[in-house]
């Protein structure tokens, strides 16, 4: 917990000071879980301004304060994905139309030699994006929030509201998916 | 292709791409309008939260008042008995109102002749 339940409490009974603090102390996790998940930085700020104008009108409806952040999360995610929905879908990038660059950056990411230049950040980002186009889009934010936010399965349990084996299973097949275009990615450039 | 990268398992690669995605996202930081667009957000929500509860609440009202006002329409016409009854009442209540009238009319000081006038003295 970033802040003290207490402080969750205060906001709950309308205190706007407690819910400006909330703001200050979640905002970086939210932008950055945003940014992650819809890939478009220019738009991440108006979705986590959503994010915390949802929360603020359903803040009395959490009945335990240390379920905040679960709650919070399942609010970034909702919003996430209801900022997804409303854009059209977008063209899906396939293995092919990756450039070789990207295959080669890819090898060099595997196998643990990647470097840091802003760059290659970027290819590693579109790579990623890529790899990730290949799944739904429900189960390619159950992935980001698992493999790149690090959620445990315990907390995804709580944002998601279904039980925890129902989640391995997907996420596992979301996983073979992304192994799978990931092989062929890397076999491509084992031919190149 | 390095003999290091045909050892790994392909799902420790997978991994690794995840992680390197991870340090490769930028920190994201919010503008200074960030806060101040979320209360006016806020305000903008609430403003019409507020419109779409009086809507609500018009409208419930005026189908209540149509409700009752058609049921009032469409219950039973009144009875001949209870319609002659207040004809009558009418009739009656007209000829007292003429009686009245007349009686007025003769204890009015006007229509009285024998009527003395009244003297002012002039000093």
């Amino acid at each position: 917990m970033l802040v003290d339940f207490e402080v969750v409490k205060r906001a709950q009974q309308g205190e706007d000071a407690a819910y400006n603090q909330l703001i200050q102390a979640y905002r970086k996790r939210i932008l950055g879980t945003i940014g992650r998940l819809i890939g478009k930085p220019e738009d991440v700020e108006d979705v986590a301004q959503e994010v915390f104008v949802r929360l603020y009108f359903s803040l009395d409806q959490l009945r335990e304060p240390e379920m905040f952040e679960p709650w919070l999360h399942r609010l970034t995610v909702n919003s996430a994905y209801d900022y997804l929905r409303k854009q059209k879908r977008r063209p899906e990038s396939r293995m092919s139309d990756l450039s070789e660059q990207q295959v080669i950056m890819a090898d060099a990411v595997a196998s643990g030699t990647q470097r840091i230049e802003e760059d290659r950040r970027g290819q590693v980002r579109e790579l990623v994006s890529s790899l990730l186009s290949e799944v739904s889009e429900e189960d390619r934010l159950l992935l980001t929030l698992k493999e790149v936010e690090g959620l445990s399965l315990k907390e995804l349990e709580k944002i998601y509201k279904v039980n925890e084996n129902a989640l391995k299973v997907r996420l596992f097949r979301a996983r073979q998916r992304v192994l799978k275009a990931f092989g062929r990615l890397s076999g491509d450039s084992q031919v190149g | 292709m390095p003999d290091n990268r045909m050892m790994t398992n392909p799902e420790q690669k997978l991994d690794n791409l995840f992680a390197a995605y991870r340090s490769a996202c930028p920190e994201v930081d919010c503008s200074a309008a960030f806060v101040p667009g979320i209360w006016q957000k806020i305000e903008a929500r609430r403003r019409t939260s507020i419109l779409q509860l009086w809507t609500r609440n018009f409208i419930a009202a005026s189908a209540t008042l149509c409700l009752l006002f058609g049921l009032f329409l469409i219950s039973p016409v009144p009875s001949g008995s209870h319609f002659a009854y207040y004809l009558d009442v009418l009739d009656d209540d007209h000829d007292s109102e003429i009686r009245a009238d007349l009686h007025l009319m003769k204890s009015h000081p006007a229509m009285d002749a024998s009527e003395e006038p009244i003297l002012v003295e002039e000093e």
